[in-house]
């Protein structure tokens, strides 16, 4: 999981590069709009994801960009991504949080499933902070939302 | 280990949404707690330094060693050079992946085109792959600027170009690149930096651990968003 937030090596600053995608179970991360520690949320289905800056603004959907290993990279609408995806992922998480840069601040629609969805508005990026309580992993963003099934 | 394959599969079924694909399936005995990282997405090529490097090889041969000695990655970079024409010439890096010494298109990582212009001749690099969307702007060069024999041959009164027929990387030749460029890591080990990020796919999360690292403090991960503003080309938007 820290691999998938890009949280190995040495790095003073988040790697505006790392283009890698996939997804974790965390028992808990740290939902932040500053450099404090921000929320905790537990039991969580981490989705890593991009979306480019150049990304079409859509009000309600971000536009997701994967880089291939071979050939050039593809971009699928989050919700047709996730319309497919979450229904084969685990489904026993007690939250869904989307790692993802939401450029034109989105205000995305629920998806299908009871599991509440946070996401972000503005730029996300992953940290790694140690204190004497040990390792926490924070997520940072402008403003986190929460999207509940109705 | 997921297999290479296994993962390219699982990257494509991931935004097709074609099956569950390899890297998905979390009940076999290969689990893995994440989709496949992009296989080389996160090796950096220095852009500067390859144009450079072409800018002062003293052939195809050489030109090889520069290139692989930037390239930070595992993989040994081929090279394929080819005259087009008089002066026009076009080097192309790629993965010999199936090591048949022919250039493929998904191999492609970036190619140089080098063309004649009034004052002497431009060249331009152009990244494939996952280096797409990658394009340097056209460097200029004129006879008296410091450049290898490659270049500076086309401004010699006898110049005749020497790569109509082609030349490319010959697979038994990539052995010798890798040792040659292990040997130049070894020697310059403050000037190889090996990108870390998305390169340590498939390692078992509970021993990855920041190494070194003691004491308070905080590491920057990653950012969720792609610098791509400006690009040529937008990337194919799959069907919802």
């Amino acid at each position: 999981m820290l691999e998938l937030l890009n949280l190995v090596g040495e790095r003073a600053t988040p790697d505006c590069e790392y283009a890698g995608y996939g997804w974790a179970r965390v028992d808990r991360l740290w939902l932040a709009t500053d450099d404090q520690r921000g929320r905790a949320v537990d039991d969580v289905l981490l989705l890593a994801l991009h979306s480019a800056d150049d990304a079409e603004a859509l009000a309600d959907d971000i536009e997701l960009e994967f880089e291939l290993s071979v050939g050039a990279p593809v971009s699928v609408l989050a919700s047709a991504f996730l319309a497919r995806w979450l229904p084969r992922l685990p489904a026993d998480a007690s939250a869904i949080v989307l790692a993802l840069c939401n450029p034109h601040r989105a205000v995305l629609r629920t998806p299908p499933g009871k599991t509440p969805i946070h996401y972000a508005h503005g730029d996300v990026t992953s940290w790694l902070d140690r204190d004497d309580d040990g390792d926490h992993i924070r997520l940072q963003a402008d403003e986190w939302s929460t999207l509940r099934a109705t | 280990m997921i297999s290479k394959t296994k993962l390219l599969a699982s990257a494509l079924a991931l935004v097709l949404g074609v099956g569950a694909g390899a890297g998905c399936d979390s009940s076999g005995p290969e689990r893995t707690d994440r989709w496949a990282t992009t296989e080389n997405t996160n090796v950096k090529i220095d852009w500067d330094k390859v144009n450079e490097a072409y800018k002062l090889a003293d052939g195809p041969e050489d030109l090889e060693k520069r290139i692989n000695e930037i390239y930070e990655g595992d993989e040994v970079i081929s090279v394929s050079v080819k005259d087009e024409d008089d002066k026009t010439q076009v080097v192309t890096g790629f993965f010999d992946k199936n090591t048949n010494g022919t250039v493929e298109e998904p191999e492609k990582i970036f190619t140089i085109k080098r063309e004649p212009t009034a004052e002497g001749a431009q060249y331009q690099t152009t990244g494939h792959g996952a280096y797409y969307g990658y394009h340097s702007p056209f460097l200029g060069i004129a006879s008296g600027m410091m450049m290898g024999m490659m270049m500076s041959n086309m401004f010699m009164p006898s110049y005749a170009p020497m790569y109509r027929q082609g030349y490319t990387t010959n697979p038994s030749r990539v052995s010798q690149l890798q040792q040659t460029r292990s040997s130049y890591r070894a020697a310059n080990p403050g000037k190889f930096q090996r990108s870390q990020s998305g390169r340590t796919y498939n390692r078992p999360s509970t021993t990855t651990r920041p190494s070194g690292r003691t004491g308070g403090g905080r590491m920057g991960g990653g950012r969720f968003g792609l610098a791509r503003a400006g690009r040529a080309v937008r990337p194919q938007r799959l069907a919802d």
